[in-house]
């Protein structure tokens, strides 16, 4: 898959995953794999600039195997991103599907 | 790469981030290939999934607004900085060697003004320096050698000079002490005549009376005369207060 494509809606992928439940990191990227194929290592990071920018917030919860796992949550800023992005996303998809659509009948 | 390679390598490329946020992406990606490994993945495998380490870190460095171009550098810096710890403290060492090398090099032309300062000095016999070292003691030295130097040579001009005084006024003494003994002689001589004359009846009393005056002004400017040799000697006295120079030196090299 194009790789922008993936960049652009990765972001989306995840705020709609973690509005659901909170999860920490690795269940996020093995929910968000399911979906896109993505390098799991750039997960990370976009979870990091989401967390910076406050859409959302962290906590540390002890696991039953190994170290406490940092669990991610939404942040009411975050279901406003999400929704806004939400909205782009379908309004974006359905003027390319339309144009696709024109564009194959000609 | 294992994964403390690979964390290690990572930990390297982020360092410009906060001390907290490393350890938070270090932990992060540490949890992450445990997981994989509990989930049958090799560790190999799970770090491959992360892609290319380049990628990976821009990827990081880009959340957190840093330019990745940036880091790059430092990368190029830390990588060969950390390429083995020995190059490093070897780095060091001739590092410390060329610092010690140029403080010599600074020292040395250290001296060398001084030392040029200890020749002006001794040239002007400059005043004391303060400095208590080496160079200082060369500095005094050149000046006592100066002050000696002046000093010898201001005594000699000086003794030069009263010598040739001294004997210029030996000279006049002498000069005129002859003609006026001669006039003194005579003019006893020529009383004790014109006394007999005068007892024979001759009116020579006024000849008489003026050589009695010649007589006694010949002996009186004799006086004189004999008083400038005696002022010589006063002045022998002064100069023997000069020679009392090699006490001052004395007392200079006291003051050491």
């Amino acid at each position: 898959m194009n790789v922008q494509f993936k960049k652009g809606v990765l972001e989306l992928i995840v705020l709609v995953a973690v509005n659901k439940k909170d999860m920490y990191g690795y269940e996020l990227v093995a929910e968000v794999s399911k979906v896109v194929d993505v390098n799991e290592g750039t997960i990370y990071p976009l979870l990091k600039r989401l967390t910076n920018e406050h859409y959302f917030e962290t906590y540390l919860r002890e696991s039953t195997e190994g170290p406490p796992r940092k669990y991610y949550h939404l942040t009411d800023a975050g279901k406003i991103y999400k929704q806004q992005l939400e909205n782009e996303w379908d309004g974006l998809q359905r003027s390319v599907n339309s144009f696709l659509k024109e564009h194959e009948y000609e | 790469m294992n994964k403390s390679e690979f964390l290690s390598e990572l930990e390297k490329r982020i360092r410009v981030l906060d001390k907290s946020e490393i350890k938070d992406i270090l932990a992060e990606y540490s949890q992450h290939i445990d997981m994989e490994i509990s989930n049958g993945q090799t560790e190999d495998e799970a770090i491959k999934s992360f892609g290319s380490i380049e990628e990976l870190t821009s990827e990081i460095l880009v959340a957190y607004h840093v330019n990745p171009e940036y880091e790059y550098d430092a990368e190029i810096s830390e990588i060969i900085d950390s390429d083995n710890i020995e190059n490093k403290s070897k780095e060091k060492k001739a590092f410390s060697e060329a610092k010690e090398g140029i403080k010599e090099w600074q020292k040395k032309l250290h001296d060398k003004r001084l030392a040029k300062k200890a020749i002006k000095a001794e040239q002007k016999a400059l005043k004391k320096e303060k400095s208590k070292d080496e160079f200082g003691e060369f500095i005094e030295k050149g000046k006592n050698n100066g002050k000696a130097v002046g000093r010898s040579v201001g005594n000699g001009v000086k003794t030069l000079t009263s010598k040739i005084w001294t004997l210029c006024k030996w000279i006049f003494v002498i000069l005129c002490i002859i003609p006026d003994a001669a006039l003194a002689v005579i003019s006893i001589f020529g009383i004790g005549i014109l006394v007999v004359l005068m007892f024979q009846g001759y009116p020579v009393i006024g000849v008489l009376i003026a050589l009695i005056g010649m007589a006694i002004a010949s002996v009186a400017f004799g006086g004189l005369l004999i008083s400038i040799v005696v002022k010589k000697k006063v002045v022998t006295v002064e100069s023997v207060e000069y020679d009392d120079i090699p006490n001052d030196t004395d007392d200079f090299t006291g003051e050491e």
